[in-house]
This record gives C-alpha cells, sequence and structure tokens, in this order.
C-alpha cells in the first residue's frame, strides 16, 4: 500500500478542496457542492460534528469519505439508535487503484471504535464501494428489490423539450446551452414541469389528492406516529427530520398529499438536480397512508400526473399490500443488472469489529435479517 | 494461455504497486493489494469467463478470491454450473 498518503479528520480550513473534490461525484457546481456539504454535514440535525475522512497527497485532498449522522428506532417499547451512515466515497481518478478507501474507512472506523458503540450502515453505495466494504468486514442485508415503471409515450412537454434540446445541440456556439439554465424548464429532458401541469394543487373534500413543493413536517410526522409500528429497524422519521431531510440541494422534491382537513397520506417523489446524475429517472421516497385505497390513490395520481420517463422505488420491506398496489400499477422489477450483483443493499458493520455476527443487533433485532427492518428509499441518498 | 496465466497478466496490467512478483498464490485482498477499484474489474473479468453476473454480496470475498489461484477456482467451478448462492 502506497505511504506517501496521509489520512486526517475533515477540519473547517479543508471546506473549499472539499468542495472541488466534491466536482468528479455530486455535481459540477461548486456552490452546490457547498451547500450539499453544509446541509448533510454542518446541518445533519443528529451529529454536532463532522465526520469527513480526507487523503492528502503533499497538502492536496485527493480523496474523501463521509459518515453522516442518523437515528434509527426499533423494538417495543421503541429504542433509539444514532448510527453513522458512510458517504461520498470520492478520489481523484489519478489516484485511484491505490487503496485509499479503505484507508479513509479504517481511520474512520478507528477513531469511532475508540469512543463509541454501535453500528455503521452503507445506504448508497455503488458496486465499487461495495465491493470495497466487503473486504473491510461489512456485511448485506439484502438487496432492496427495485421496481420501476418506464413510460413508452413520454408526455407532450417531455417530447416538444427533446425536440428543442436536440435542436440546439445541433447549432453552433447554441450547443453549449442546451442543457444549461438558461432554457426554460419545460424545454428540457425531464423536470417535474409535467407533473407540475396536471397535478391538482389544492385539495377538494376529503379523499382528495394533491401536490405541493413543501414538505409538511409536522404533519407528515404525525401520520407517520399514527401508524401501527411492528418494531422493525427504521429511521426515526419524526418532525425534525423531515424538516431537514427535503433540504438536500443536490434534488428536488414534490409530494403528493391525500386527506383534506386531516392528512391520511402521503407519496414524495424526488429528482437529482445533478449534471452528473441522471435527472431523467424519479423516485419514490417516502410513501404511507393510512389505508390501502388512500396509498393506491397516491400512487395512481403520481403515475398519470407525472408521465414518468422512469420511476421507481425499493420494494424488499413493503407490505404485500404495498407490493400488490405497485405491481398492479405497472411496476416491475428494475436495474436487473444491477440486482443480479446484489446492488442496490444495506451494509452494515459494527464499529468494533470485535463482534460475532451473531450479536450484531439492534434492540434484540439481529441486523443481518433483513425481515427486522422496514427500509424507505428515503433514508439513502438515492431518495 | 491458461486461465490462470490470463489472470496473472491481466492484474499486472492494472497498475497496483505489487512491490514484488506476482504469483499464483499472492494475497491480493489481504494483502491490501486489491482495492475497490481493482474489484470491480475482477468481477466484470469473473463475469466473462462464467457467462453470468455474480453477485459478490453473497460471498466471502477474502476467502474465496485472494488469490489467483482462488478466483481460477472459482471461475472453474462456476462455469461448470456450480452452485451459485
Amino acid at each position: 500500500m502506497n505511504q506517501k498518503y496521509e489520512i486526517l479528520r475533515y477540519r473547517p480550513e479543508h471546506r473549499d478542496q472539499v468542495i472541488e473534490l466534491q466536482k468528479h461525484l455530486w455535481s459540477s457546481d461548486s456552490r452546490r457542492n457547498s451547500a450539499y456539504f453544509a446541509w448533510k454535514y454542518e446541518q445533519n440535525p443528529f451529529l454536532n460534528e463532522i465526520l469527513v475522512y480526507l487523503a492528502f497527497l503533499r497538502g492536496e485532498i485527493v480523496g474523501m469519505r463521509g459518515l453522516f449522522g442518523s437515528k434509527w428506532e426499533a423494538g417495543l417499547p421503541r429504542q433509539e439508535s444514532l448510527m453513522f451512515c458512510a458517504d461520498d466515497l470520492v478520489i481523484s481518478p489519478e489516484h485511484r487503484n491505490r487503496g485509499l478507501f479503505t484507508q479513509m474507512m479504517n481511520a474512520a472506523l478507528a477513531e469511532l471504535a475508540a469512543t463509541r458503540e454501535g453500528y455503521a450502515l452503507t445506504l448508497s453505495g455503488g458496486l465499487t464501494t461495495v465491493l470495497g466494504s466487503l473486504t473491510m468486514g461489512w456485511k448485506t442485508i439484502g438487496t432492496m428489490q427495485p421496481v420501476g415503471l418506464e413510460s413508452k409515450s413520454p408526455g407532450k412537454l417531455q417530447r416538444l423539450g427533446a425536440s428543442i434540446n436536440t435542436s440546439i445541440k445541433k447549432i453552433p456556439f447554441f450547443w453549449r446551452f442546451a442543457e444549461s439554465h438558461w432554457i426554460p424548464a419545460f424545454a428540457k429532458e425531464e423536470r417535474f414541469g409535467q407533473l407540475d401541469a396536471n397535478a391538482r394543487r389544492s385539495p377538494r373534500g376529503e379523499g382528495s389528492v394533491w401536490i405541493e413543493r413543501e414538505a409538511k413536517p409536522e404533519a407528515m410526522a404525525g401520520l407517520v406516529a399514527a401508524l401501527h409500528y411492528d418494531g422493525r429497524i427504521r429511521h426515526v422519521r419524526d418532525a425534525r427530520y423531515f424538516a431537514w431531510r427535503f433540504r438536500n440541494p443536490l434534488h428536488e422534491y414534490r409530494f403528493l398529499y391525500a386527506g383534506s382537513s386531516r392528512l391520511t397520506g402521503y407519496l414524495v417523489l424526488r429528482r437529482s438536480l445533478s449534471d452528473l446524475h441522471d435527472r431523467v429517472r424519479v423516485h419514490i421516497s417516502d410513501w404511507e397512508a393510512t389505508e390501502v385505497n388512500v396509498a393506491a390513490a397516491l400512487l395512481r395520481a403520481a403515475v398519470s400526473w407525472g408521465q414518468f420517463s422512469r420511476l421507481a422505488t425499493w420494494t424488499a420491506t413493503l407490505s404485500n399490500e404495498s407490493r400488490r398496489i405497485l405491481s398492479q400499477a405497472g411496476f416491475v422489477p428494475f436495474d436487473v443488472n444491477l440486482t443480479a450483483r446484489g446492488c442496490p443493499c444495506v451494509l452494515v458493520r459494527p464499529l468494533r469489529p470485535e463482534k460475532s455476527e451473531a450479536g450484531w443487533t439492534f434492540a434484540e433485532k439481529k441486523l443481518l435479517d433483513l425481515s427486522n427492518w422496514s427500509l424507505r428509499m428515503l433514508y439513502s441518498m438515492s431518495g | 494461455m491458461s486461465l490462470q496465466q490470463e489472470l496473472l497478466r491481466l492484474i499486472e496490467s492494472w497498475d497496483l504497486k505489487l512491490g514484488g512478483e506476482l504469483t499464483p498464490d499472492t494475497p491480493l485482498i489481504r494483502s491490501g493489494l486489491f482495492d475497490s477499484l481493482a474489484l470491480f474489474n475482477l468481477v466484470q473479468w469473473i463475469e466473462r469467463q462464467i457467462g453470468a453476473p455474480v453477485d459478490p454480496t453473497t460471498l466471502d470475498l477474502v476467502e474465496e478470491w485472494d488469490s489467483v489461484k482462488d478466483i481460477v477456482q472459482f471461475v472453474e467451478l462456476h462455469r461448470l454450473g456450480g452452485p451459485q448462492q
């Protein structure tokens, strides 16, 4: 292993370099990267310290691995636990294949293990990250069984937008604006434009579904709290979490609500704003309802109003009813090339590696048993 | 060229800091020689050899893929339609 690199914990004076380094992963936009770093690490509601580990070579930051705070609950009566989500692995291209991922992750875990108990999670790792993690003692709890819907016929706005965009790309000089913010939103290949144009924007009586651009943290948390809880391991979804979660600067959200005087359900749609990520694909980040017919109505509205080219979600721990609703709406297994390779998955490992796997528990629930988890895309940065 | 020779040559082409001769018994994962990118490239090679995707999350990579000899044994087992998890 190359000894020239030095692994250090982040300090505020490293911020500018981190923002630039993340042009390889988060986005090409420094301002967006800065806002994302602030949101995820500086404003994290569960952790008041920044756990970012950096690889240095002659004073230059060439690699990063972060861990952000997350709060989980399990058991009846409920127990809560802070868990550390490993994320944001980036290494400058010329410094890859040098074992820096392993070095940074080991440094992070060693420091955490010195002062804390508990577990680390990886919720958003691509195959490369998963492979490296598996060699460091991480274990998978299972694949997230994504399902999705692909629209055979894009909506009118998408067709118009795609056509305009294609034309612009052929024009000398103007090609550079084809994907820029100078082009109105509707002219670009994919936006929430179709959804916004089609959707109802306010409730019309009990049982109606409507859309808003803002979360309702208190109401959503109240709904989650009112629903039956079976004790499975899940992220705490209280008002504080919801108020923070949807301020992610790399994503854009739409909130479908059901009910009128009282919220009876919600469905959250997420789209990436990063030029480095798939901005066409939309995810169902979270989805809750008091009754099956409300859940179904929310999904029908999302599908019919959105006319998305690609709409996907995770189903690994959903109820049979939810899976049936998705299937009836036309959702089929998605990302088959990834699921055949065990991804997307959630990885876990204790901070202190001497624990045998039998002892990997939270509220007496075995962490490596997928049936003990209740997961939403929302808990990962995929949502 | 045997499978073993092919894999040895492939790994040598990956610009890893070998620090010595690469042999069929050189520990690749335990030693830290193989990082995540090398493993990704390895998965692609294995999949080409066996003609099917590989789910690494079902394997103990350190036990099954730590040396060229181990990897070739894995490929030969799965090429014959051996048990996949």
